[in-house]
């Protein structure tokens, strides 16, 4: 009697058992599935009507019409000097933002790390500019490069003693060269403060004993950055070096407001291009080919990121 | 000539003294050992020797080199860290090297020493290793290697051991001793636990409060004790103290207590005069007996530690004072048994 009892409550047990075993793995898809759900009805529609549209010839004559041209306009894309163009631009945007957000960043952490009086001050004013829409940036970084009123003139003019209106010269940031790097500039003192906050959470769990012994070996601040400092941040580095170069290369409205791809088409970016293909030219149909090759630039450069960089760091 | 000497170091924190006064002499070769609860000024007595520290006031010498002013890597001195600390990314090898990187020690030699260095430590089999992948008796042994291939005339060491499980420190330490007479390099080992202490120094310094308690052989230390300090913090099971005013009767000095007078034998007595008022006497100086006798003092069993070979019975006076006794194993003592204590008052300390 009694051992057919236990043997049901073993029995009992083991069902129990099976019932609920799941792979870390499962269970982790289990809990993202919610989300996957949801991003696929959320994502599907637009996506799936970009990708038809990107096949459509879209006129406005005579009410809307649509006509299937296969891959005319990816073709067509690619044979425009105007589409190169504005890959070369956002390559350079892109690559001076996530440098200058790095090195900014850096910096910013390392100030924050070291100084002792003033902290919270200096934390509070460095974490500003993030905390700034960037609509709001590009109206101020407008303001800024502007001939006449602007940094630049201001400068130059102080500088040759020119005070008078009459001898006063003009220099505008925004219609010289380097628009792009100004933009860069301006992108990336808005993504740097986060950058710098979670660098500094980095160094916060150096042991200050490790300095020390870099001391008694004699290392030299180069040395001694490379090898204490540097590696407990590799890990945030490539994360923001992915993220800042995802965002810049999605980024529009600060563009929109402060250059507006201008002058001439001298900062076009690729997000530039397609907006002003659809919305102001109404050329649909290429603004969304043309927005499917900048999302293949995303994830291509953000895999290679991965490939030569973050995948080796997985095993440190 | 000399190994360290150091003299009248002070050391102050802003408003924090860490260390008060502080002269010590380390002859050449020896094995010096920094004894003393936290907090009492180790680490800063140790950093300022390696030049992590500026002194208030005082001078350091080190080979008969004064090197109160010089940096870190100018002094000649090779340091072990707390945990034996390393770099982590890099492998042992590279913390090895790291070590002679920006010395003027030429390639060839430089191999030589890293070689011998891995050979005595027999640390071969780690050396692509980082030190997350490493146990801590390795990276103990690769801290050590790091530190004699510099071939210093000093190390230093802050409780190196401190991070590891029983069972290896006590494995690690003779062989560190081994090693340090092996080499001759004259040490300073800071700890906080007596066993390493008595077990490792040639010389031990107690430390208290940023001040020197007593300088001695782990000999002296333990059946000399300066202060009360001393006799309190060296020794396991600790010291036992009984408390009360030191008279000298007409039969004889005698310690006045609450449970009568305890008889001291003169030449304790003329060392002390009358400033006494507590006499120590080590747990296994004291006799216990179910019946009074001349000069016993009554305890209650509170508690019964039993080590194996013999046992510690933990005995409380009326006012809750903790004694300790040693026994053997066959005492025949329980918990809450009244018992009386007679200390043997030729082994007996007063303060
Ligand atoms: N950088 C510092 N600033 C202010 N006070 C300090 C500093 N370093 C140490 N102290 C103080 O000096 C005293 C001695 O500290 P120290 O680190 O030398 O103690 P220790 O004996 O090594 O203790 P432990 O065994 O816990 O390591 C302590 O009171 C400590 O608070
Ligand atoms: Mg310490």
């Amino acid at each position: 009697m009694a051992s057919r009892a236990e043997a049901r409550i073993q029995n009992e047990a083991k069902l129990a058992l099976k019932r609920i075993e799941l792979s870390n793995r499962q269970f982790a898809m289990l809990l993202a599935l919610p989300v996957i759900l949801f991003l696929v009805m959320v994502m599907a529609y637009p996506m799936g009507y970009a990708i038809w549209l990107s096949m459509q010839e879209v006129s406005f004559f005579g009410g809307f019409r649509t006509s299937f041209v296969g891959i005319e306009n990816y073709r067509e894309a690619l044979y425009s000097d105007n589409f190169w163009w504005s890959v070369r631009v956002t390559v350079q945007f892109v690559s001076v933002s996530v440098v200058l957000a790095m090195l900014i960043g850096l910096g910013l952490a390392l100030l924050m790390h070291r100084v002792r009086r003033g902290r919270a001050l200096l934390g509070t004013i460095i974490i500003l500019p993030w905390s700034m829409s960037l609509y709001g940036a590009g109206v101020m970084w407008q303001y800024l490069a502007r001939g006449q009123s602007g940094v630049a003139s201001s400068l130059i003019n102080r500088m040759l003693g020119r005070t008078t209106p009459d001898t006063a010269v003009e220099y505008s940031l925004i219609s010289s060269e380097q628009i792009v790097n100004l933009l860069a500039l301006g992108n990336a003192w808005n993504l740097a403060p986060l950058v710098a906050f979670f660098l500094l959470a980095n160094l916060k769990t150096i042991p200050e004993r490790l300095y020390d012994l870099a001391r008694v070996d004699r290392l030299n601040i180069w040395q001694r950055f490379l090898n204490v400092t540097l590696p407990p941040l590799q890990y945030t580095l490539f994360v923001f070096t992915t993220i800042t170069l995802i965002l810049s290369m999605k980024l529009l409205d600060f563009i929109f407001v402060m250059s507006a791809g201008g002058p001439g088409d001298a900062s076009a970016t690729l997000t530039f291009r397609l907006f002003d293909l659809a919305f102001r030219q109404s050329n649909y149909g290429l603004s969304a080919a043309i927005s499917f090759y900048l999302l293949f630039l995303i994830i291509g450069s953000a895999l290679a990121l991965f490939f030569f960089w973050g995948r080796r760091l997985e095993d440190t | 000539m000399s190994g360290i000497e150091i003299t009248n170091l002070r050391k102050s924190f802003g408003n924090v003294k860490a260390i008060e006064e502080m002269t010590l002499t380390i002859p050449n070769g020896v094995f010096c050992v920094i004894l003393g609860p936290s907090g009492c000024g180790k680490s800063t007595m140790l950093n300022c020797v390696a030049g992590l520290e500026d002194v208030t006031s005082g001078t350091i010498k080190i080979g008969g080199r004064d090197v109160t002013n010089l940096p870190p890597h100018a002094r000649d001195i090779a340091m072990v860290f707390q945990s034996s600390l390393l770099y982590p990314h890099l492998t042992a090898l590279q913390n090895v090297r790291m070590s002679l990187k920006n010395s003027d020690t030429g390639a060839v030699e430089a191999k030589r020493r890293i070689d011998h260095a891995v050979g005595i430590l027999e640390i071969a089999s780690v050396l692509d290793k980082k030190p997350g992948a490493m146990s801590g008796g390795q990276r103990q042994r690769v801290a050590m290697a790091k530190a004699i291939v510099r071939n210093p005339t000093a190390f230093l060491m802050d409780e190196p051991l401190a991070a590891l499980d029983a069972a290896l420190r006590q494995s690690l330490r003779p062989e560190l001793a081994a090693l340090q007479r092996q080499l001759g390099t004259t040490t300073i080992f800071v700890t906080h636990d007596q066993v390493e202490a008595m077990t490792l120094g040639d010389l031990i310094v107690v430390m208290n409060d940023g001040r020197v308690e007593q300088i001695g052989t782990p000999d002296e230390i333990y059946n000399n004790p300066a202060t009360k300090f001393v006799a309190a913090f060296i020794g396991s099971p600790p010291m036992n103290f009984f408390e009360g005013q030191v008279e000298d009767l007409n039969n004889g000095p005698a310690l006045r207590t609450q449970y009568g007078p305890i008889a001291i034998p003169r030449h304790l007595f003329d060392r002390m005069g009358g400033r006494a008022h507590s006499l120590g006497v080590r747990p296994q100086h004291i006799d216990i007996n179910r019946t009074k006798t001349d000069g016993s003092i009554p305890g209650t069993v509170f508690a019964i530690e039993n080590l194996g070979k013999e046992s510690v019975i933990i005995l409380h006076d009326t006012a809750g004072h903790d004694y300790r006794v040693l026994v053997g194993p066959d005492h025949g003592y329980s918990v809450g048994e009244s018992t009386y204590m007679c200390p043997d008052l030729s082994q007996a300390h007063l303060f």
